[in-house]
C-alpha cells in the first residue's frame, strides 16, 4: 500500500463512519492535538466527529536524513469522536483491517499509556497500540483540555502513518516507502529534513525566535482579550512552536524551560476558556438536542 | 449438574498490567467481607484477572442468607404485667408489632432496670435478592492508582472503560446496574480472535469455554502456560533465559492467551554492551533476552504474544525489526557516546538543573567532593583524594550520554562501561557504578571503600538538600527517594562497620549548601528521619523493646546497632543472668527516675558502711568500664552485672527514703550517678522483665 494510499483508505473508512474529514491546521504546530478540530473542539458539550492528516514538527527530532526511523517532520493522521463510541476499539481494530493488517495474522497490544501535554494542559488515559512491537497509534480519552475537566469524553485515535506504512511496504528505512508508484518518502522529504535539522540545530537565530516568541504571545494576549478567540489561539500555536525550536537550538536553559511551558499553558487555557464562552453564546449549536 | 456457584465478570478494555494483582485482591477480600457481612454461607471465593476482565468466583454459594436470632426490647419489666400477673396492653401491643409470642418471651437487663425483651428468628433473604444490591458498592469500592471516565454525565470512573457485566447465580444471570450497563448473561472470548458474544451456562461452563475461545482466566495458568513454552523453545536449541519474577508477571498480566515466540536480530548487535541490550529488550519491549551455553548472550529473544502460536513467523518477524531498529538507534548513541570522554562531560553538568534551589548537577556533583574530604576523618579513614579527586564529578557524566538518556536505567552502569573503556584506574569505573547503590532493599551494596563513600556522600546530599529547600516524602510517596537514601546510608555504614555520628553530619555539611542556615534548621528532623529509618532496619531482625532501648542514646548506627546485637546476644546466655541483668538497671532508674535536682554526691555525708561499700564498688567499676575497649558492647553490658552484687547488698541494708532530707539526697545521688552510668549504654526501662 503506497502512502498516499494509506491516508485515503483510512479517509474513506473514517468518511464512512461518520467523520468530517478535516484538513490540517496549516500552521507549524507538534501534533495533531493542536489543531483547532481537536483542542477546542474536544471542549464543551457539542459532539464532534473527525479525521484529518495533520503534518507534525518535532524540531528536536531531526537528524539530517540519516536516521531511518526519526523524522523532524512527519505525518499524523488524527480521528477525534466525541463522545467516545462504546464500541470504538472494534472500530479501530476495523481500520487496521482496511488497511490490510489482520489482527489475527499479528499480534495487537493495548499497551498502558498516560498522556499528557503539559503545553496544553491537557491528559487523558489509554493506550500505545503495538502492532507486533512496533507503536503504530496513540489512542487516548482525553480527561481534560486546557485546564477543563470534559464531559463528553473525547477519544482521540492517532495514527503514526510512517510507521504503518513501513511495516505495510516490509522496508526499514523510512526514506525507502513508496509515496506513490513513482517517488519515495526520499524524493519528497530527505532533502527537507536535513535542511531544517540544519535550522533547527545550526541556524536559527535565538535573539529572533525569543522576540518572536514575545511578540506571539502578546498577540495572542491581546487577541484573546478582544474575544478573538480563532485568531489568538493562532498565535499560542505559533508560541508552541516559537518555543519548540529556541529548546531544539539548546538556547533554553532546564530551569527556563519549565518557565515557557507554564506561558503556553496559559495561554492554551484562556482560548480553551474564551472557545467555551463562544460555543456557550452560540447555544451550543452541536449538542445533542433534549426534550 | 445443577450450577451451585456465583460468578462475576467485570468486562474492560485493557487494564494496565501493573493495576491487576492489586485489583484482584480488592475483588475477592471485598466479595468475601461482604458475604460474610450479610450471612450468606460460601465454600470459596477465588478472584482473577485478564488484562479486558476482573473475575471473581464464589462456589456453592447458599440460596439465602443464614437464619438468625433477633432480640428486640419492649416496654420495661414491671409495666408488662398487671398485678394479677396477666400481661398489660403495652406488652400485647408489643408482642403484635413485633410478631412475637408469649414463647419468646425474655428478660432483659439495662442498667438498673429489666425489660421485656422478645427474641425472634429472622429468616435469611434469598441470596440472588441481596447481591444486586451489594454488588454496585462492591465494583465502586476498588481502587486503581489511576482512574478515568468515559461516560457522558458520569461521575464514576474505573482504570480503562467497563464494556459489560456478567454475573450468574446459579446458573441464573443476576440484574443490576454499574457504569451505565445492566448485567447480564452475556461475555466475550478474546478480542482478537472470538469477539462475538456468547452466553455461558454455568460458572463451571464459563471457565471452559472461555478457554477455548483463547482466554485463560487463571494467571496462574498462563504463568505456567508461558514458563512451559519458554522451556520447551529454550531446551531445543541449547539455550536459556532469564526470566525474571516480575517481568513475567507483568506479560502474565498483558495477555489473555499468552504463547511464547523465538525472535532473532543480528550478531553484530552483540558488540553492544550486553546490559544496553538486556534493557532494550526486557525494560522497552518486553522481552525476554535469551542466552547461549556459558552465560553469553545470543543473537535471540522470547516475546510472548497475545494469541495462537504464528506458524508463518509474522509476529516474530515483525518484533525482531522492531528490535533491530531499536538497536541500531543504541548502537549509534553508545558510538557517538565514546567520542567523548567523561572528563569532557563535566562542564555540561552546569546545564542541567537539579532541585529548584540546589543549583545545577555540577553544583550536585562539587557537593559529593567536598563530601569525600568531610566524610572520611569522620569515619576514620583515609582517603588519597587527589588521586581519586575528580570521581566526585565523573559518577554525574553519563547523565550528559545518549544511551542514558534513551535507556536512564542504565546510569551508573554506562558510567562504569565508559569509564573502563577510557582506561580509568579500576576504583574509579567501579565507584561510579556503585554510588547509585543500594538501589532498594534488594539491592546490593557498594564492593568498594571508594564506591561506598561516594554511595553515602551521595545520599548524605540528597538527604541534606532535599530537607533543605523543604522537600519532605509523605505517607503515599517519596519521589526524591529519601527513605531509600536514608536506608542506604545505614546499611553502608552497618555493612562496613563505619562508625559515623549522623548527628554531627549536618553541622559538618551544612556550609556546601547554598542555604546553610536551612540545613541547620533542618538538622533535627533529618536526624529524627533516619533514626526512624533506622529503627525500622534493625526491628526486621532484632525484638524492638532491645531496638528503642538503644535507639536514642546515640547518633551512630554502628554503636546503635552493635547495643542492640548485644543484648540479643545476652539475652541467649541464659534466663539468670538475663534477669538479674534488667533488674539491676532498672531498680537504680526506678527509685530516681521522678527525682530532680540532686544535689552533688557526697562522699563525706555516708553514714553507713554500705554506703561506702557501693560507692567504692561503683568508682572501681566504672575505672574497670573505662578501661574496656569503647565498641565492645557486649563486654560492657555484661559488665553491668557486676555491679548487681554490691547493689543488692545496698538495698538490703540501706534504707534510701529516710526523713532526713539532706541524707535521703546524698543516697538518691549515689543511686542516680550509677543509673546514669547505665543509662548511657541503653534506656532499659524500655525492655520488660519476663519471669
Amino acid at each position: 500500500m503506497y502512502f498516499q494510499d494509506l491516508i485515503a483508505a483510512l479517509n474513506a473508512y473514517w468518511a464512512d463512519r461518520g467523520c468530517a474529514i478535516v484538513q490540517p491546521a496549516g500552521l507549524e504546530v507538534g501534533a495533531g492535538t493542536f489543531n483547532l478540530n481537536t483542542f477546542l473542539r474536544s471542549l464543551g458539550p457539542e459532539h464532534w466527529h473527525c479525521a484529518y492528516v495533520e503534518p507534525s514538527r518535532r524540531p528536536t527530532d531531526g537528524r539530517y536524513g540519516e536516521n531511518p526511523n526519526r523524522l523532524q517532520h512527519y505525518y499524523q493522521y488524527q480521528v477525534i469522536l466525541k463522545p467516545a463510541p462504546d464500541d470504538v476499539q472494534q472500530s479501530y481494530l476495523g481500520s487496521l483491517r482496511a488497511l490490510g493488517i489482520s489482527e489475527r495474522a499479528h499480534d495487537i497490544r493495548f499497551v498502558e499509556d498516560d498522556w499528557e501535554s503539559p503545553t496544553l494542559g491537557a491528559w487523558g488515559l489509554g493506550w500505545e497500540v503495538w502492532l507486533d512491537g512496533l507503536e503504530i497509534t496513540q489512542f487516548t480519552y482525553f480527561q481534560e483540555v486546557g485546564g477543563i475537566k470534559l464531559d463528553p469524553i473525547p477519544v482521540e485515535l492517532t495514527y503514526g502513518l510512517e510507521r504503518i506504512c513501513m511495516a505495510l511496504q516490509g522496508v526499514d528505512n523510512v526514506y525507502h516507502l513508496q509515496w506513490n508508484n513513482r517517488l519515495t518518502y526520499a524524493e519528497m522529504h530527505k532533502r527537507n529534513e536535513w535542511e531544517q535539522s540544519t535550522y533547527n540545530f545550526e541556524k536559527s537565530d535565538p535573539a529572533v525566535l525569543f522576540r518572536l516568541f514575545d511578540t506571539f504571545e502578546s498577540e495572542a494576549k491581546r487577541l484573546l482579550a478582544a474575544g478573538l478567540v480563532l485568531p489568538g489561539y493562532e498565535f499560542v500555536q505559533k508560541c508552541s512552536h516559537t518555543f519548540n525550536l529556541l529548546d531544539a537550538r539548546g538556547a533554553i536553559s532546564v530551569s527556563e524551560r519549565m518557565k515557557y511551558i507554564l506561558r503556553v499553558r496559559d495561554l492554551a487555557a484562556l482560548s480553551a476558556q474564551g472557545y467555551l464562552r463562544l460555543r456557550e453564546s452560540l447555544g451550543f449549536p452541536l449538542a445533542p438536542r433534549h426534550a | 449438574m445443577p450450577d451451585r456457584d456465583f460468578l462475576l465478570e467485570i468486562g474492560c478494555e485493557e487494564i494496565p498490567a501493573r493495576f491487576l494483582p492489586p485489583a484482584t485482591e480488592q475483588l475477592e477480600t471485598g466479595l468475601r467481607r461482604i458475604l460474610a457481612e450479610h450471612r450468606i454461607p460460601v465454600a470459596a471465593v477465588h478472584a482473577y484477572a485478564t488484562p479486558c476482565r476482573l473475575v471473581v468466583w464464589a462456589r456453592d454459594i447458599g440460596r439465602a442468607a443464614d437464619t438468625r436470632v433477633v432480640e428486640r426490647t419492649g416496654p420495661p419489666w414491671d409495666a408488662a404485667y398487671g398485678a394479677d400477673g396477666r400481661p398489660t396492653a403495652a406488652l400485647e401491643g408489643f408482642l403484635k408489632s413485633v410478631g412475637g409470642d408469649a414463647n419468646s418471651i425474655v428478660k432483659v437487663q439495662k442498667k438498673d432496670r429489666a425489660f421485656v425483651g422478645v427474641r425472634l428468628k429472622e429468616k435469611g433473604r434469598p441470596t440472588a435478592k441481596i447481591l444486586p444490591e451489594i454488588l454496585p458498592a462492591l465494583i465502586a469500592s476498588i481502587s486503581f492508582p489511576k482512574a478515568m471516565r468515559w461516560r457522558a454525565g458520569d461521575a464514576a470512573a474505573f482504570a480503562r472503560p467497563v464494556r459489560w457485566i456478567l454475573c450468574l447465580l446459579h446458573g441464573r444471570p443476576l440484574r443490576f446496574a454499574a457504569h451505565g450497563l445492566e448485567s447480564g448473561a452475556v461475555t466475550f472470548g478474546n478480542k482478537f480472535f472470538h469477539p462475538q458474544p456468547f452466553r455461558p451456562a454455568s460458572a463451571a461452563g464459563y471457565f471452559r469455554k472461555l478457554e477455548q475461545k483463547m482466554v485463560m482466566v487463571s494467571p496462574a495458568k498462563r504463568r505456567e502456560k508461558i514458563l512451559r513454552g519458554a522451556k520447551m523453545i529454550l531446551a531445543r536449541r541449547g539455550l536459556s533465559a532469564d526470566l525474571p519474577e516480575d517481568l513475567v508477571t507483568e506479560v502474565v498480566h498483558l495477555t489473555e492467551f499468552p504463547t511464547v515466540l523465538l525472535g532473532g536480530f543480528d550478531r553484530s548487535f552483540l558488540d553492544i554492551p550486553a546490559v544496553i541490550l538486556k534493557s532494550a529488550m526486557s525494560h522497552h519491549q518486553r522481552y525476554f533476552p535469551v542466552t547461549a551455553a556459558g552465560g553469553k548472550l545470543a543473537p535471540h529473544f522470547l516475546v510472548v504474544r497475545n494469541g495462537p502460536p504464528d506458524p508463518k513467523g509474522i509476529v516474530a518477524k515483525g518484533n525482531a525489526r522492531v528490535l533491530t531498529a531499536r538497536f541500531s538507534d543504541t548502537k549509534y548513541f553508545f558510538e557517538t557516546d565514546r567520542k567523548k570522554k567523561l572528563a569532557d562531560r563535566i562542564d555540561g553538568l552546569k546545564g542541567v538543573v537539579y532541585l529548584e534551589g540546589l543549583g545545577t548537577l555540577h553544583d550536585r556533583a562539587r557537593r559529593l567532593r567536598d563530601l569525600l574530604v568531610i566524610l572520611p576523618p569522620r569515619i576514620g579513614i583515609d582517603l588519597d583524594l587527589d588521586r581519586y579527586a575528580d570521581v566526585a564529578y565523573l559518577c554525574k557524566a553519563d547523565l550528559l550520554t545518549e544511551v542514558v538518556r534513551e535507556f536512564p536505567e542504565l546510569q551508573g552502569v554506562m558510567g562504569r562501561i565508559y569509564a573502563e573503556k577510557e582506561g580509568l584506574p579500576a576504583e574509579i569505573p567501579a565507584a561510579i557504578a556503585e554510588h547509585y547503590q543500594p538501589r532498594g532493599p534488594a539491592d546490593p551494596l557498594p564492593e568498594t571503600p571508594l564506591g561506598a563513600l561516594l554511595a553515602l556522600a551521595d545520599k548524605f546530599e540528597l538527604l541534606f538538600g532535599a530537607y533543605s529547600v523543604g522537600l519532605r516524602p509523605t505517607a503515599s510517596g517519596d519521589p526524591y527517594g529519601l527513605r531509600r537514601a536514608a536506608i542506604g546510608i545505614a546499611r553502608i555504614l552497618l555493612a562496613r562497620a563505619w562508625h559515623l555520628r549522623i548527628g554531627q553530619m549536618a553541622e559538618s555539611a551544612a556550609p556546601i549548601f547554598p542555604d546553610p542556615g536551612a540545613v541547620r534548621k533542618a538538622a533535627p528532623e533529618v536526624l529524627a528521619f533516619f533514626r526512624a529509618r533506622l529503627e525500622a532496619l534493625l526491628r526486621e531482625t532484632h525484638p524492638a523493646e532491645f531496638v528503642l532501648a538503644c535507639l536514642n542514646v546515640s547518633d551512630d548506627p554502628c554503636e546503635i546497632a552493635g547495643k542492640v546485637e548485644a543484648f540479643s546476644k545476652i539475652a541467649r546466655e541464659g534466663k539468670d543472668r538475663w534477669v538479674t541483668l534488667l533488674r539491676t538497671a532498672k531498680r537504680a532508674h526506678n527509685i530516681v527516675k521522678n527525682e530532680k535536682n540532686l544535689p552533688p554526691l557526697n562522699p563525706g555525708a555516708f553514714q553507713q558502711e554500705e554506703e561506702r561499700a557501693l560507692h567504692k564498688a561503683f568508682l572501681d567499676w566504672e575505672a574497670a568500664v573505662r578501661r574496656m575497649p569503647e565498641r565492645k558492647y557486649t563486654d560492657r553490658l555484661r559488665a553491668i552485672l557486676e555491679m548487681a552484687a554490691p547493689l543488692h547488698t545496698f538495698f538490703d541494708k540501706v534504707f534510701v527514703m529516710v526523713d532526713d532530707a539532706s541524707l535521703r539526697a546524698n543516697r538518691l545521688s549515689l543511686i542516680g550517678a550509677i543509673s546514669d552510668a547505665f543509662r548511657s549504654y541503653a534506656e532499659f526501662d524500655r525492655i520488660a522483665v519476663s519471669e
